[in-house]
């Protein structure tokens, strides 16, 4: 692919909706990562690390 | 930064493979340094796991997002740009690529992108490392793992931040033991590749089931085909090391040290040309040739409006207050 071609597909590409599946990937993925980043912190403050 | 120059040693010119070797050297020097401090070690190791979980989960939602909903980017550019940007670059770029079946164009450009953006960090944050981080030596380290992309450049950062760090300890009568800093970006790092290949795996399960779905199904064995080998490498030196500190007899594990500091002159020639092959491969010029500044719009908002910081903060949440031991 030319590199003008590039340049034209990311100038014109037509919008893709995110579907259900892509919405439930972010947010599975993020909720997850915020609940496990209370988790952690919480262990991380009770169990210090050990020198 | 000299286009020519570099398409004349092209062939010499890997630093992904330089820094794959000298990171093969580092588990040798990292065992000999945790042998001594094996608890540390161990809370480092399990923090590093800890800080990368996150960094996989919250990056990747939120860079995806971003790349889709507000620069309309379709899923075809967005999956592998989402994970060049929030995990490990140019690795990511391409297991994510080839798993959500891309054409090979897609993290080819992602990964000239993430070459670029990574020069930048490593010129900029070892030195606001130095300055606004020096009294958490293993929080700089670890955000220096989270933040810079590719294996050359973070480790090369590492290594940076773990110089300025020391002198500036040093000069303010602190005399951190060597190694440790660079370790925690180095550890980050590892775990950050060991992952790629299931998160891979995740997004090619859900792409060729659900969204573009394709009799070419993402296979479980593509975890291990997509596994960088050189960890293998790196785990093999540090248990070698390990045992030869701590399980031989002490006239034999005296010479341990000795015979790491040997081979780590290897490692620094192999970050010393690591450093060389990504500037030459930098070329800025191109980027705009190649009219992908969308691509890097994205990228620059993501990684300076939220990797960083996020990075900064997991980084804060699971290593500040602990301290490398002190040299001497």
């Amino acid at each position: 692919m030319s590199q003008t071609d590039i340049r034209t597909e990311l100038q014109r590409a037509a919008p893709e909706p995110l579907l259900p599946v892509e919405k439930k990937l972010i947010g599975f993925s993020l909720g997850t990562g915020l609940v496990l980043l209370v988790v952690l912190a919480v262990i991380n403050y009770f169990l210090p690390a050990t020198f | 930064m000299f286009p020519r120059f570099a398409e004349t040693i092209k062939e010499a010119v890997r630093p992904e493979l330089y820094i794959k070797i000298a990171i093969v050297i580092l588990g040798g020097f990292f065992a000999v340094t945790a042998a001594g401090k094996l608890n540390l070690a161990t809370s480092l190791l399990l923090r590093g796991v800890a800080a990368i979980i996150e960094a996989y989960l919250i990056y990747w939602a939120v860079v995806y997002f971003i790349a889709r909903k507000w620069f309309g980017f379709n899923r075809e550019w967005a999956a592998p740009l989402a994970s060049g940007i929030s995990i490990c670059g140019v690795s990511a770029a391409i297991a994510t690529g080839a798993a959500i079946r891309a054409r090979p164009i897609v993290p080819v450009l992602v990964s000239s992108l993430v070459v670029v953006f990574a020069v930048v960090e490593v010129l900029i944050l070892p030195f606001l490392a130095q300055t606004f981080l020096w009294q958490e030596p293993l929080v700089a380290g670890a955000w220096i793992g989270l933040a810079v992309k590719t294996d050359g450049a973070a480790v090369a950062g590492g290594g940076i931040t773990e110089s300025l760090i020391l002198a500036k300890s040093a000069a303010e009568g602190v005399t951190y033991q060597p190694g440790w800093i660079l370790g925690t970006t180095a550890t980050v790092k590892v775990f950050i590749d060991v992952f790629i290949g299931i998160w891979a795996f995740v997004l090619g399960y859900i792409w060729t089931n659900h969204i573009d779905v394709t009799s070419d199904k993402a296979r479980i064995a593509e975890i291990w085909q997509r596994f960088p080998k050189f960890i293998l490498g790196f785990v093999v030196t540090f248990m070698v090391g390990l045992y030869l500190a701590l399980g031989t007899p002490a006239d034999v594990a005296s010479k341990v040290p000795a015979a790491i500091g040997e081979a780590n002159t290897f490692r620094v020639i192999f970050f010393i040309l690591t450093f060389f092959s990504i500037g030459v491969l930098s070329n800025f010029k191109k980027l705009w040739q190649e009219g992908i500044g969308k691509l890097a719009a994205v990228y620059a908002v993501s990684l300076f409006g939220f990797v960083i910081w996020v990075g900064l903060i997991i980084s804060w949440l699971f290593f500040s207050g602990i301290k490398p031991p002190l040299a001497g």
